[in-house]
């Protein structure tokens, strides 16, 4: 009897104590799956790789970070959009600016809103400094999605070497002025500029963005809400008119139909003279497998004709966990990111700009952006670019149609008026 | 008696071997160009159709095979891919041996349903099937993979399968009957055996398949260790920034197991299957 | 044999392909249907707006040049890519030298994925350093040496069409290996009766192959009416919509979450699919004994 009350007291002891242990809950380690796009041949992706290694060493036992790596931009985003739609976001990822993605996001109600941690979390309060930059992370609701970690400021690369053989000494100021430079170039035998129609068209439109945001009502044109944008207006298809002129006279055979691969790798061959790009491409200058040798030294970095500049919101950090647990882990990662030192070495890789405070003098500019960035703060106009406000349908009509405004056989009124019939029907 | 001329002979040797020639060409065209660019770097695979590399850029393969944890991902897609082949072989046999043969009330309505799935636009299915892996607890697994990929190879392995099931002749199947064997023991004794053309090209189709596929690998696997090859070669190219050399590199020992596999599997067609069977 | 025996067979004989296809498309299909009677343009499913999605699709040109270009695709499918399929595998069949060779070197193009494809056509096709515009400069062609063919008004599908309509080596192959199954007696008696090796094929081997071509064609229009990744790589559309294909269409609308749109033109799709393998099923039925 004795024996049997005995083992019937050591089970009850035993079942108290494991009951206790999973109340006080054993540390256990908190794994975040980041999703990220910044791997692969990304430009940024020996930073990230690098700063997830060095995190994961300091928080080693507490919280570990699995990358959940998708090369391509689209892929990740189709990733992403496809996670808000279970409802199985990753506990990490990039939140863009830009407005197809941002508003998909912001109404999916999948991504964590931060106004907490910022109000409260002293850290946050020290460095968050830039309310535009928040207030393009922030939805309708006034929640805050993200904490916003970078801009980019977009000009045009041009190859001095061949500028200098065509007898151009200054980069354009005005839109004649360019004009005129693609002119000398062309008598030189140099393709002034490289454009592309596939892939959305980036490198094209940014330079009609900028065609755009110099002229007066641009900046007006370039801020207005996508669903209330005109296009047969005359700001709208003067600018159209002057990339008509660029994509007939002045770029290469290849540009109708060419994705951003054909049109970077004239610019680095040396065949055109000007592509419109943004600091991401800056790697590729002395990348030995893009470009040849000595490439970089002849590269700048100029404003838009016009004095204008594309100072786009890039990305925030978002956050998509669902227990408070992960929640806390994910703000620890975000701040990491931006503390001083991986934040200054962020920047420095990606030439991008800050969107909080951060001690530049630990930022290590490249050659070319040192010498870029000082003019882009002072440009006299500043602006986003086309994309960010206009329906995703447009772009895609942008791609269809530019084609007829490369061989002439479309007027720029023509092209606007079918996007604005795009616009309606969608 | 020879009805054979011998100018009529040559003529046709000579157009029979044009024919040839002619898609030898098409045939080898595409993957000559992957191999040689394999030996390139971007500079000179976009900006030129045809040259040679002047030097042979071998540091293309080593970076494909270190750096973009290829091993491991190789090693992925050969577990998913002969896991699912096999999977699929023998359930759309069974499927199509029900179909083929047997008149039942079902039968057509199955057939329909089953047809359904050919033409299902796949990316608008992408958000319910991830939904349905995550409740089936096979997310981020590569068992999830492979039976995912086996129902998605299903009416086309079935529709393949039926058709050369039909042209097996149903007396070796009622002899069996009168022999007194079951159903199951017909279906592996009789039929299995009589039925390799078409298991061979089912298994063939769909080992390409699972061996090329990217979407759902991309949407459903999570972690490093699990990805699968097309995963991993497509780290080569990004939005701003692509190594078309390594890529190709990539490609090119990604595009051997699947001809490997085609080889081995059509030595099994070759022989004439029921030549011999039908004078038992 | 008793009934019971048959039924059981019967049952656990498809359970596996059934449970398989109710897991992983009944949902889909059922949603795609549903979906196509809502307005769905985020993440969360909006109101219930009837047909108006099909009424837009009926209206929308782009839809209509999609489908006529569908229609243009499955034409040449049918009557010049099986047929020439159909000749090679003839031609392998009767075994000349190397041709097992090659058999393995036409199916190579289907082993290559599409993001090399994608680049090789810009190298063959690139208005500047192309391929194409190469040999037509030396041949002396030079009115034609460099346009850009691939967004060309008049060129661009047909040179879309030829980028697969010479890649016969997955159908040759399939037919090899139906052809390998059909008993070498018929031939040896035809032989005996004084017919060609071209008379044994017409009579012997192609009316052999009838319920094969069927499911061929049933292949190889449907693989056409479900490709989209290349032409998204190479045109996606362009120039004015002259390339674009419904399962393009599907995949830029769900680029633009246009969710129900999409699902709409795809609920179309399923439909014309159902009613192509019907109709290719019931044309090329062969006689057979069922029980």
């Amino acid at each position: 009897m004795l024996k049997k009350s005995k083992v019937i007291l050591c089970l009850v002891l035993i079942l108290v104590f494991f009951m206790t242990i999973s109340l006080i809950g054993i540390a256990k380690e908190i794994e975040l799956r980041f999703l990220s796009l910044q791997v692969g041949v990304h430009t940024e992706a020996s930073w990230f790789t690098e700063t997830v290694e060095k995190f994961n060493a300091e928080y080693e036992g507490k919280i570990k970070i699995v990358v959940d790596g998708v090369a391509g931009d689209e892929a990740c985003w189709g990733k992403l959009r496809t996670d808000a739609a279970v409802g199985s976001m990753p506990d990490l990822f990039i939140l863009k600016h830009d407005r197809r993605e941002f508003n998909v996001l912001a109404q999916s109600g999948t991504v964590l809103a931060l106004n907490d941690y910022i109000k409260t979390d002293p850290y946050f309060k020290g460095i968050l400094n830039d309310s535009v930059a928040l207030a393009a992370y922030t939805n309708k609701e006034g929640n805050v999605l993200g904490i916003p970690y970078t801009r980019s400021h977009i000009g045009i690369y041009y190859n001095t070497e061949l500028f200098a053989k065509a007898g151009i000494s200054n980069f354009p100021t005005t839109w004649d002025d360019f004009f005129v430079a693609c002119e000398k170039l062309k008598a030189a035998n140099i393709i002034p500029i490289s454009m592309m129609t596939g892939d959305g068209a980036w490198c094209s439109m940014l330079l009609l963005s900028n065609m755009i945001g110099t002229t007066p009502g641009g900046l007006e044109w370039l801020t207005t809400d996508l669903a209330d944008q005109k296009f047969n207006v005359p700001v709208f298809v003067d600018a159209v008119e002057k990339l008509q002129k660029v994509f007939s006279e002045y770029t290469t055979l290849d540009a109708v139909g060419s994705g951003y691969g054909v049109a970077a790798n004239h610019f680095l061959l040396g065949n055109t003279a000007m592509i419109v790009n943004g600091p991401w491409m800056e790697g590729s200058f002395s990348d030995p497998k893009s470009a040849p040798a000595d490439f970089e030294s002849k590269v700048a970095y100029a404003l838009s004709p016009g004095d204008g500049v594309i100072a786009a919101e890039g990305w925030a950090w978002g956050i998509g966990s669902k227990t408070k647990e992960k929640q806390d882990a994910a703000i620890e990662v975000v701040k990491f990111l931006m503390r001083q030192d991986v934040y200054a070495a962020y920047l420095s890789v990606s030439g991008g700009a800050p969107c909080s405070k951060v001690d530049m003098s630990e930022v290590r500019l490249s050659r070319i952006n040192k010498d870029f960035l000082p003019k882009a703060v002072e440009a006299k106009y500043k602006y986003t670019f086309l994309s960010n406000v206009v329906k995703p349908a447009i772009i895609d009509a942008l791609c269809q149609y530019l084609p007829g405004i490369a061989d002439l056989s479309m007027t720029p009124e023509e092209f606007a008026i079918k996007l604005e019939e795009t616009h309606n029907a969608n | 008696m020879h009805y054979q001329n011998r100018g009529i002979t040559i003529v046709f040797s000579f157009i029979k071997y044009s024919i040839l020639l002619f898609f030898v060409v098409v045939g080898l065209f595409p993957a000559l160009w992957v191999l040689i660019s394999s030996f390139k770097t971007n500079q000179t695979i976009l900006a030129s159709a045809l040259s040679l590399p002047a030097t042979l850029h071998w540091e293309n393969y080593v970076l494909a095979i270190q750096v973009t944890g290829l091993p491991r991902a190789f090693l992925n897609s050969i577990i998913v891919s002969t896991l699912s082949v096999a999977l699929n072989a023998i359930i759309a046999l069974l499927a199509a041996y029900v179909l083929a043969r047997f008149r039942f009330r079902l039968n057509v309505a199955l057939t329909i349903m089953f047809s359904l799935g050919i033409l299902i636009p796949i990316n608008s299915a992408v958000v319910p099937i991830k939904f349905i892996m995550l409740k089936l607890m096979l997310n981020n697994s590569l068992i999830g993979l492979i039976i995912l990929y086996t129902a998605l190879g299903l009416p086309i392995s079935i529709l393949i399968l039926k058709s050369f099931l039909l042209n097996i002749p149903v007396q070796l199947e009622e002899a069996a009957r009168i022999d007194g064997a079951g159903y199951w023991k017909i279906f592996f004794a009789v039929i299995f055996p009589l039925s390799q053309g078409g298991l061979v090209t089912v298994m063939i189709l769909q080992f390409i398949f699972c061996w090329n596929e990217f979407l759902f690998a991309t949407l459903l696997i999570n972690t490093e260790a699990k990805r699968t090859l097309q995963i991993a070669i497509n780290f080569f190219i990004g939005k701003f920034s692509f190594d078309y050399g390594g890529l190709f590199a990539a490609m090119v020992i990604s595009i051997m197991p699947a001809i490997i596999v085609f080889i081995l599997f059509q030595k099994k067609v070759i022989s004439g299957l029921t030549a011999g069977a039908i004078k038992e | 044999m008793k009934k019971k025996d048959r039924v059981i067979f019967l049952v656990v004989a498809i359970i596996p392909a059934l449970a398989l296809f109710v897991t992983f498309y009944l949902i889909p299909i059922g949603s795609l249907i549903y979906t196509s009677f809502f307005k769905w343009e985020s993440i969360k499913i909006g109101e219930f707006i009837g047909f108006a999605n099909y009424i837009k699709m009926f209206n929308d040109p782009v839809f209509w040049q999609a489908l006529r270009n569908n229609i243009s695709w499955s034409i040449v499918a049918i009557f010049i890519h099986i047929p020439m399929a159909l000749l090679v595998a003839l031609i392998l069949n009767s075994k000349p030298k190397g041709w097992k060779i090659f058999r393995t070197i036409y199916f190579l193009p289907h082993v290559i994925s599409i993001t090399a494809f994608a680049v090789i056509y810009i190298s063959v096709f690139n208005p500047s350093f192309g391929l194409l515009n190469a040999v037509l400069k030396v041949l002396g062609m030079n009115k034609y040496s460099n346009t850009n063919w691939l967004f060309h008004s008049y060129w661009a599908w047909k040179v879309i069409i030829s980028t697969w309509i010479f890649h016969v080596g997955l159908f040759a192959m399939i037919f090899l290996a139906r052809m390998t199954s059909i008993p070498i007696e018929l031939y040896e008696a035809a032989k005996i009766d004084g017919a060609s090796p071209f008379k044994q094929d017409l009579y012997i081997t192609i009316p052999l192959l009838k319920n094969i071509i069927g499911v061929c064609i049933i292949l190889d229009v449907t693989a056409g009416l479900r490709y989209f990744e290349g032409l998204y790589i190479m045109t996606n559309g362009a120039p004015y919509w002259k390339t674009e294909t419904l399962a393009l269409l599907i995949y830029q609308q769900l680029q633009s979450i246009n969710n129900s749109y999409a699902n709409t033109v795809g609920v179309t799709l399923l439909v014309i699919g159902l009613l192509v393998v019907l109709l290719f099923s019931k044309l090329f039925r062969e006689k057979t004994v069922v029980e």
